[in-house]
């Protein structure tokens, strides 16, 4: 494919996005993949494009039913890929585990489940351990499955709350250079400060750009 | 002059004493009244002594029926939970996909428990302060409540991939919504607040809100004995403003704290009452100075518009917000002639 032919199917794919068309957005990228195979597909065309919608998500010009209509293309394209040996070959074998769950007393699974699409489209092995999940269950859960990084979400301040619990769970196992805790819903868009406040490591106003905060708080983990 | 007087005095247009105001503080009845949550929300005669401890101790122009959304999804069987210093939040839908909305029924609005309490929570208020001040009954519009009966992600999915059964649910919850609001009216109400909790910029596409939520509010409104106030439910309400002049029965708009007045006013026109738009939530940290701020600064920003009353934005006014802060807003009011 050449530079041009790249940038005319990631302009078609986000205006399919922006327009809700999934059908149509799932065959185009199907149309790519006969000539490049899922892995570059999905790395060259719809990952910059899902980056491209999280920019503009964050910057409130999109809506969640249009983050919602690229996490199902997401979804629907990558349960083609996995289907693949090729995407097995490339993909399975280099991910790096990571923790998903929505805080103890919360049940708000829209953006967890979102982030943990986006997450997997970008190579990441996602564990998701649901909703109302307690400090110590979530912790444990990435000890045992040696997940670098715990993604936490709530809709609510006062179920953000929680996720102090969480950071003090971390802490006093001594683990805060081993874990680090991303957190993100609704609240967090409407309170920034918040993410300081229960001892977040980080957060996005996204969910598409899940992928890049996870890589960044990677990056300063200490072996 | 009566806060009655003054309400309704400021959305007909004629002078009046002070800026009316009111805070969202159907929550905050419970602190004052140190009463335990889910007592508050189960039992009207709580509920009720709560927002007389508010009219004692605020003196707004207007007071509220139970903030509690959650109360009309139990009716429809959703489960909710009545945990911390909060309003009770849906804890599990009773549906979460679009083939399960057939199974839905129209609950009885006479006999369960959950409708029972908002109802008689209205006639108490209401059989005390009619006379004296307007009550504002909470009332889930039926583009949002779906999202209450089926989860955020199952009301989106069915709006945007299945329009057929979106359509079949919100005939449902339109036929709830036109009894239950007009029998908060029966029971006293003086007027109906709807939420966009859902049907907000953030969350639906102009496409949907004009073509498939607008419709069906404009023909649920039409249908109501009474004023309608339709609130921002939390994010800005501007991208959409241009939409809601043509619903029947309008006769305000709450906004955001993050919507401008003199933009809101320009897209809507002179006539209809803005209400707005002091944070509430942020209430909870800010000091009393920071407030004063605030509230002045809103004050002079709307000396000049006959149809405003000032209100706090956003859901309820957090539990544990400190009484000072809260004071400090009603003095300024109060003497805001």
């Amino acid at each position: 494919m050449t530079t041009i032919e790249i940038n005319e199917f990631r302009t078609s794919l986000t205006n399919l996005i922006i327009e809700a068309h999934r059908t149509e957005a799932v065959s185009l990228i199907d149309e790519i993949s006969k000539e490049t195979g899922y892995f570059m597909a999905i790395n060259q065309i719809l990952e910059p494009v899902l980056i491209r919608i999280g920019e503009m998500w964050s910057k409130e010009e999109l809506s969640l039913a249009q983050g919602y209509v690229a996490a199902k293309i997401t979804e629907d394209v990558l349960l083609k890929a996995l289907q693949t040996s090729e995407w097995q070959s490339k993909i399975t074998n280099k991910q790096v585990p990571v923790v998903l769950a929505n805080i103890e007393d919360d049940f708000h699974a829209l953006g967890r489940k979102m982030v943990g699409t986006f997450l997997q489209a970008s190579g990441w092995q996602v564990h998701d351990l649901g909703n109302d999940v307690t400090a110590i269950d979530i912790v444990d859960a990435a000890v045992r499955l040696n997940a670098p990084i715990i993604g936490v979400s709530a809709m609510m301040y006062s179920t953000a709350l929680n996720i102090r619990k969480v950071r003090e769970e971390i802490d006093s196992r001594n683990l805060q250079d081993k874990i680090k805790l991303a957190v993100g819903g609704a609240i967090f868009k409407v309170r920034p400060e918040l993410t300081a406040e229960v001892g977040g490591d980080g957060t996005t106003a996204s969910a598409t750009n899940a992928s890049e905060l996870f890589s960044e708080l990677l990056k300063t983990i200490k072996n | 002059m009566l806060p009655i007087e003054r309400v309704f005095g400021t959305i007909l247009g004629k002078p009046v004493d002070r800026v009316p105001f009111t805070l969202t503080t159907s929550l905050y009845g419970a602190k004052l009244t140190n009463c335990e949550i889910a007592e508050y929300y189960c039992n009207p005669d709580k509920y009720f002594r709560g927002q007389m401890a508010v009219v004692s101790e605020f003196e707004p122009d207007i007071i509220f029926s139970p903030f509690a959304l959650a109360k009309e999804a139990e009716a429809f069987g959703s489960i909710s939970t009545y945990s911390g210093n909060n309003p009770p939040n849906i804890k599990k839908p009773v549906i979460s996909d679009f083939s399960e909305i057939s199974s839905l029924k129209l609950p009885d609005i006479e006999n369960h428990p959950g409708l029972i309490y908002l109802s008689e929570s209205t006639r108490l208020l209401s059989g005390q302060y009619k006379d004296q001040i307007p009550v504002a009954a909470i009332c889930t519009s039926p583009t949002e409540l779906p999202a209450l009966i089926m989860g955020i992600e199952g009301w989106l999915d069915t709006l945007l991939f299945h329009p057929e059964e979106a359509k079949q649910l919100m005939e449902l919850t339109s036929g709830f919504f036109v009894s239950f609001a007009n029998s908060l009216l029966a029971a006293g109400a003086s007027c109906i607040v709807t939420l966009a909790n859902f049907s907000n910029p953030t969350i639906i596409t102009r496409k949907i809100a004009e073509e498939t939520m607008i419709p069906v509010l404009e023909q649920n409104y039409a249908q109501i004995n009474g004023p309608i106030i339709f609130h921002h439910g939390g994010p800005r309400l501007i991208p959409f403003l241009d939409l809601f002049p043509r619903l029947p029965n309008l006769a305000g708009l709450v906004i955001s704290p993050k919507d401008s007045f003199e933009e809101t006013r320009q897209i809507v026109g002179k006539e209809i009452t803005i209400f707005g738009n002091l944070n509430g939530q942020m209430l909870l940290k800010a000091n009393p100075e920071t407030i004063k701020k605030w509230t002045c600064a809103i004050l002079e920003n709307r000396k000049d518009d006959q149809h405003f009353i000032f209100a706090s934005s956003n859901a309820d006014i957090p539990y544990d917000t400190p009484l000072e802060n809260l004071k400090v807003i009603t003095r300024i009011l109060k003497n805001s002639a």
